[in-house]
């Protein structure tokens, strides 16, 4: 049987494309992507909320205020941790079997880690969580490490209990997080040991 | 509702309900969906309608019906099943209807499905007949790959998709695995020793989906998919695999069974010995790496066996237990000593001949150890180096890395396993230096090391690994084409001068261990592109040490984009500038004033060096593997801002 010249052939064109497809298909396939990305609904969202209101996120990442019946979450800094204009003096110095120290706001943290001070969740660009994506959120809380990738996240922050939520619950939280007002307040970076806090 | 319309033929069967499902299950919803089938009352149809879509009958022979479908459709999914009613005249008629249809309803993008016209390869004998006496080698390949004409000559734009076997098929009674004399399931595919592309069904449709989104870009071309390449005898393995059972293959074509009888294991006995024959054609007309850029759900075909064993144990007439690891493989655990890894020679610490060493030309900086590296793919395997900076390893392959202070301290093991993940592990020297042993998973101090800092060397917890080797797309850092690219820089910090022995692009590819590779890559080897010998080599250093994490996927909110791709015309280097020069840091380093990640003819004021060089461990960086700060590279980035910098800046201007 005789073939004709125009036959389409599979292997020539099929190479040309695989080796064109990442340029072609990067805008293409990343909006499908960014499509699948967090759209959170309502549900989901309240699902985020009550897991933050019971899971004592405002505990140390919403600072605390002296009312009239003692220490009490400062609801209009709600989730932004800890204040930047709260400057804090050396911590103390503790003796066995003493650990670790907080100061009033419950947004810093004094112990052999050096200080630590609390993060703000909110969805701000540049001081809070409003570039992160759900997937550095959920490797963040997963490895106890920044975005999975870097520094520890340092105690008191209780890594080993959250690291057990499942991937919908954090999905619910950062959805949450994502939902709430966002506030500029850029918090300090840790303290590194002292020799006399680590004991060393 | 201005969503354009999609027309799905065959959209309650397998090929055609993946890519109504992706359709439907778009969450931008970029495309409504016409699915047609014969039977609009059938309980697939009916879902499909409850989902959304418009469900409409029609009948592949009856052509006007076939109009009526595409009547006002942007797309159309055009495809056909010869084993129906086997009869390759009809189902040319019904492939030609769909492309005069097509025309006629003035369709802009058709995806056919289609298959090679086995009389391109297969001369045709003396008398001008093929093998078989009939019109036909394969007739349902044949009359797909002649059909394609047809599409040709109707003028709507379309993307040929070539499928591949569909695993699906193993569940049906002609192809299932059958128990032999002795009792063991066997496997019947003549393949030999051949690599069969093969693909999930429902993974042809969602590869469509990926079509249609990229639109005309597409049209007129050839677009070859699977979702591994596999020869029977790890066909088999997975099987046994997933079903518990000892699955062996013969090299025997399938017996005649109904329904098909013998004429249909007659025509796939013939698909095998075209696969066997021309196997390097049919795999490299079919990419996996292309085929998951399309569709990044595409399944492995052990995922494909975790999802179908339940209904393929019930074709087997087998009963499966519920709780058998849902499907996992099998995994051995990690040997116990460095010599189990396959590194050595037995007995002795002779790096075996078939472990390429190779050396990467911008390396990590890990406190002055000093580094040796090898790579071993599984005999007859090849990386796929179709994605240049994506690079597709087999399953099998082995790295090692060996870090020495005077004596060897660790050796670090990734090992791609046979569902495609992959491990790490590190093994820890004695001090004699005869053998070494898995070290803990949470890692290890050991001391005292002479010349390490402190006295003391720590080894990576397995966690530590993931965090570096899981932030870029491919988990292998230190083997790429830009690092292994033959043109190196004369400037990189710590590199290893490249001995005779060491691998890189030109030997790789020679070698054939590079399937795929872009010809311009060995034409003109990968080179950061950059305006000056510093900046390349700054930009290069950046890559090797921080990229892995600093890049676009792994680290997006950062907005710091450090990796260098192989061959982008200085798209890296001007986004590394972009997300670098002037850009205002967050984080704020303590014990200095700088709030600007690199500032021009300033390294002191530049958070990138504070970074580079402060002893803080909460602040340095990279934030692992690194004690002391490396001079030589942080004075190479420093001379780079301070001398370099302040001249170029307009690049970052574009």
């Amino acid at each position: 049987m005789k073939r004709r010249l125009e036959r389409p052939r599979a292997r020539p064109l099929a190479l040309a494309l695989a080796l064109a497809l990442p340029a072609l298909a990067a805008t293409a396939l990343q909006a499908l992507a960014a499509g699948v990305t967090e759209k959170a609904d309502a549900a989901t969202v309240e699902r985020g909320r009550y897991l933050v209101s019971t899971s004592a996120c405002h505990d140390c990442h919403t600072p605390w205020k002296m009312g009239a019946k003692g220490p009490e979450p400062d609801m209009t800094r709600m989730l932004s941790g800890h204040p930047q204009d709260l400057a804090v003096s050396p911590p103390p110095k503790l003796q066995a079997p003493w650990m670790a120290a907080f100061a009033a706001t419950n947004t810093a943290w004094s112990g052999p880690w050096g200080v630590s001070f609390t993060a703000n969740l909110t969805p701000d660009p540049e001081t809070g969580l409003g570039k992160w994506t759900l997937r550095n959120f959920t490797e963040t809380i997963r490895t106890g490490r920044h975005m999975g990738r870097g520094r520890p996240v340092l105690p008191p922050m209780p890594i080993p209990v959250y690291r057990n939520f499942t991937d919908a619950d954090l999905a619910a939280i950062y959805a949450y997080l994502q939902s709430i007002p966002p506030i500029s307040n850029r918090v300090p970076e840790p303290l590194p040991p002292s020799d006399k806090v680590a004991g060393n | 509702m201005s969503r354009p319309l999609i027309t799905v033929f065959g959209a309650t069967g397998a090929q055609g309900g993946g890519l109504a499902a992706a359709i439907l299950g778009d969450p931008e919803r970029r495309f409504a969906l016409r699915a047609v089938t014969r039977r609009p009352d059938s309980p697939p149809a009916l879902a499909l309608a409850w989902a959304g879509a418009e469900v409409v009958a029609a009948d592949l022979d009856d052509e006007s019906s076939v109009r009526r479908a595409m009547r006002g459709a942007h797309g159309a999914f055009c495809t056909t099943s010869a084993w129906e009613h086997r009869s390759p005249e009809r189902e040319l008629r019904q492939a030609q209807g769909l492309a005069r249809a097509a025309r006629e309803a003035g369709v802009r993008h058709a995806v056919w499905t289609t298959l090679e016209d086995t009389r391109d390869f297969i001369p045709a004998r003396e008398d001008g007949m093929a093998p078989s006496g009939a019109r036909y080698n394969v007739p349902h390949y044949d009359v797909k790959g002649e059909a394609n004409h047809a599409f040709v000559a109707s003028g709507v734009p379309t993307t040929f998709l070539y499928t591949s076997f569909r695993w699906d098929c193993l569940a049906h009674p002609a192809l299932a695995p059958r128990r032999g004399p002795q009792g063991h399931f066997a496997l019947r595919l003549a393949t030999g020793n051949a690599r069969l592309p093969g693909i999930a069904a429902a993974d042809i449709g969602r590869c469509a989906y990926g079509l249609f989104g990229m639109g005309e870009e597409v049209a007129g071309k050839s677009v070859g998919i699977a979702g591994e390449h596999l020869t029977g005898r790890q066909m088999a393995e997975q099987l046994a695999l997933a079903l518990g059972e000892p699955v062996t293959h013969l090299d025997l074509p399938p017996e005649p069974r109904e329904p098909l009888g013998p004429a249909g294991a007659t025509e796939l006995a013939a698909m095998f010995r075209f696969h066997r024959d021309y196997e390097r054609a049919c795999c490299d007309a079919r990419s996996v790496s292309c085929a998951r850029e399309l569709n990044p759900r595409l399944l492995t075909f052990a995922g494909w066996l975790a999802l179908h064993k339940a209904r393929l144990a019930l074709a087997l007439g087998l009963s499966l237990p519920l709780a058998s690891g849902a499907g996992a493989p099998a995994i051995p655990p990690l040997p116990a000593s460095l010599h189990d890894t396959g590194l050595f020679e037995p007995g002795t610490t002779t790096v075996r001949a078939e472990n390429l060493p190779f050396s990467p030309q911008y390396p990590l900086w890990s406190d002055g150890t000093t580094k040796r590296r090898w790579i071993r793919l599984p005999a007859g395997s090849a990386i796929d180096a179709s994605r240049p900076d994506a690079w597709e390893f087999p399953r099998g392959t082995r790295l090692w890395k060996e870090f020495a202070f005077g004596r060897p301290l660790e050796t670090r093991y990734i090992e791609r396993l046979a569902d495609g993940s992959w491990r790490f592990a590190t093994y820890v020297w004695n001090e004699a230096g005869t053998a070494a042993a898995l070290a803990p998973e949470d890692g290890l101090e050991v001391r005292p090391v002479i010349g390490a800092p402190g006295g003391r060397y720590a080894l990576p917890s397995r966690a530590d690994c993931l965090a570096c080797h899981e932030g870029p797309s491919v988990p292998v850092l230190g083997f790429s084409a830009l690092q292994l690219s033959p043109d190196r820089d004369p400037l990189a910090p710590h590199a290893q001068a490249p001995r005779p022995e060491h691998e890189n692009l030109a030997t790789l590819s020679r070698r054939g261990l590079l399937r795929d590779l872009p010809q311009a890559l060995l034409d003109r080897p990968p080179r950061i592109a950059a305006p000056d010998a510093t900046s390349r080599a700054a930009l290069g250093y950046l890559h090797g040490n921080c990229g892995h994490c600093h890049n676009d996927g792994a680290l997006g909110g950062v907005e710091l984009a450090l990796a260098q791709k192989a061959a982008d015309d200085g798209e890296s280097t001007r986004r590394a500038l972009a997300s670098l020069v002037g850009r205002t840091s967050r984080f704020r380093p303590r014990d200095a004033a700088a709030v600007t990640r690199v500032q021009p003819g300033h390294p002191e004021s530049s958070v990138l060096v504070a970074r580079l060089k402060t002893t803080n461990p909460s602040a340095r960086m990279p934030p692992l593997g690194v004690q002391v700060a490396d001079r030589e590279g942080i004075g190479l980035v420093e001379r780079w801002i301070r001398e370099v910098l302040p001249s170029t800046r307009n690049i970052n201007l574009e």
